[in-house]
């Protein structure tokens, strides 16, 4: 075993087979080769282990079978978000609602979004989000070429979320670079500087929408009781800050997953292109497969899981893609077929705080992939260009060079 | 075959109504809503899938 980080934090009686370095934040291996940095790890350390070497300095739990995970996510009174979800702090330093928040008032405050953001709810945004995919793709249809996250991935889930938050859609390009400086400016100041800039915004918006409420999420968080009673101007603001972070950067990535595996792989574009209908379930095995979001929770008193003991305050994060590519539950979970069916994962999360707008971003990602496909046709790499990857708590690919067309045929 | 919502359980994923949307019928905030159903024969086959798909295992399918 190579040498630990910090071996004074492991927790005492720990047996040594439960203990295994692991940290992709910010490291250089995991930014070029996540995946097989992630299969390593699931080959070499257990289904519950201790990381010596983490943000907080004490050590950190991670779960990577599909069991454990789900264990984790379920057992909320044992495993809470109040007391933090981001080892080493998060930027903004108020908490955000509903996530930060355990039952049984959590409940009641995802109570307020999940109308808004249900299966039903989301259906009555197709026409609007196919008409958004179809003008982007016409923008940069005729070049043959686009780098896809800024042509995109960015601007697909910031303008359905300004228009779903009702905010003003010329000042879209501003929101995305207030929220990636808030998760990834270099320095904490400037994190927190762009936080207060966001909230700032936000709450002269939400006293225009007290004043005179309109039909946008934001009015309808202001408008919403518990109890029969308004909720506290402080809880409205955290929550309007949550979905203002929370539908970027997450819908980018998960579209820039499934646009870097398709241009890596013509034999399931063909597919795919041959037969539309399996499009959904082929966005499926790519959430599957490459579940991007590693979640964290924290023991809110001594407790075990896999019957070993957690410490009160113990930090415990889910290894992305452990559950998905759990050899116990898949088939060759390695393998990409998009004949697999009702696979189950946990690529939004699980328990009590499943990702809220995990229908809107399934509603994306399915008809990016359905209308770039019969627009685009068939789509590579740049030639020359290869897919690096950002090494935070959630990877994606940085930057993303498409050619079509003439300068695929061309390869040049 | 019946299936059944285990309480508690269900987290609004809804993959159970996406393979099966006549068995597993959401509330309006997106939900399992069923308590038991029983399954007619000819939507077995979508029912399992719907249950199988369920990754917090919300849904317990009970053969006759």
């Amino acid at each position: 075993m190579a040498e630990l980080a910090r071996p004074e934090c492991i927790p005492a009686g720990l047996p040594a087979s439960l203990v295994y370095d692991f940290n992709p934040i910010n490291n250089p291996e995991f930014a070029q080769d996540p995946w097989g940095m992630l299969a390593r790890v699931q080959n070499e350390a257990p289904s519950l282990f201790f990381s010596t070497d983490s943000q907080t300095g004490q050590g950190h739990w991670y779960v990577q079978s599909e069991a454990a995970i789900r264990e984790l996510l379920q057992r909320h009174a044992d495993f809470t978000t109040e007391m933090g979800i981001t080892p080493g702090g998060a930027p903004w330093p108020r908490k955000i609602i509903p996530l930060e928040v355990d039952p049984p008032l959590h409940r009641d405050y995802r109570k307020i979004l999940s109308p808004l953001f249900s299966p039903r709810a989301i259906d009555q945004r197709n026409q609007q989000i196919r008409a958004l995919v179809h003008d982007l793709i016409g923008r940069v249809e005729a070049d043959g070429a686009c780098e896809f996250l800024s042509s995109f991935a960015k601007p697909l889930p910031s303008t359905v979320l300004v228009d779903l938050m009702g905010l003003p859609e010329d000042r879209r390009a501003e929101f995305v670079a207030w929220v990636e400086e808030l998760f990834h400016a270099p320095d904490r100041d400037q994190q927190r500087a762009a936080g207060v800039r966001c909230m700032d915004y936000l709450n002269t918006v939400i006293d225009m929408r007290y004043a005179a409420p309109g039909d946008d999420a934001i009015s309808a968080i202001c408008q919403a009781t518990v109890d029969g009673e308004p909720l506290p101007r402080e809880v409205v603001e955290d929550t309007v800050m949550f979905i203002f972070q929370a539908g970027l950067d997450t819908v980018t990535a998960g579209l820039a997953h499934c646009f870097a595996y398709l241009a890596q792989h013509p034999e399931h574009q063909d597919e795919l292109i041959a037969d539309p209908s399996r499009i959904e379930n082929a966005v499926e095995e790519i959430l599957r497969a490459f579940s991007w979001i590693g979640v964290t929770r924290r023991a809110r008193h001594d407790t075990q899981l896999l019957g070993t003991p957690i410490r009160a305050g113990d930090w415990v994060t889910t290894v992305p893609f452990g559950a998905g590519r759990d050899p116990e539950l898949h088939d060759q979970p390695h393998v990409i077929d998009f004949h697999r069916a009702d696979v189950p994962h946990f690529a939004f999360g699980g328990g009590v705080h499943r990702c809220a707008g995990s229908h809107l971003a399934r509603k994306e990602l399915y008809l990016a992939v359905e209308i770039w496909l019969q627009r685009i046709g068939r789509f590579a790499l740049k030639p020359g260009t290869s897919v690096e990857y950002l090494a935070s708590s959630m990877f994606q690919p940085k930057q993303l060079d498409l050619v079509w067309g003439p300068k695929l045929e061309r390869g040049s | 075959m019946k299936v059944r919502q285990i309480p508690d359980k269900c987290c609004g994923h809804a993959r159970c109504a996406t393979y099966a949307p006549a068995i597993y019928r959401l509330d309006d905030d997106g939900y399992l809503a069923i308590g038991i159903v029983n399954v007619p024969a000819d939507r077995e086959r979508e029912a399992l899938h719907g249950a199988k798909a369920c990754p917090e295992r919300a849904i317990e399918v009970i053969e006759d």
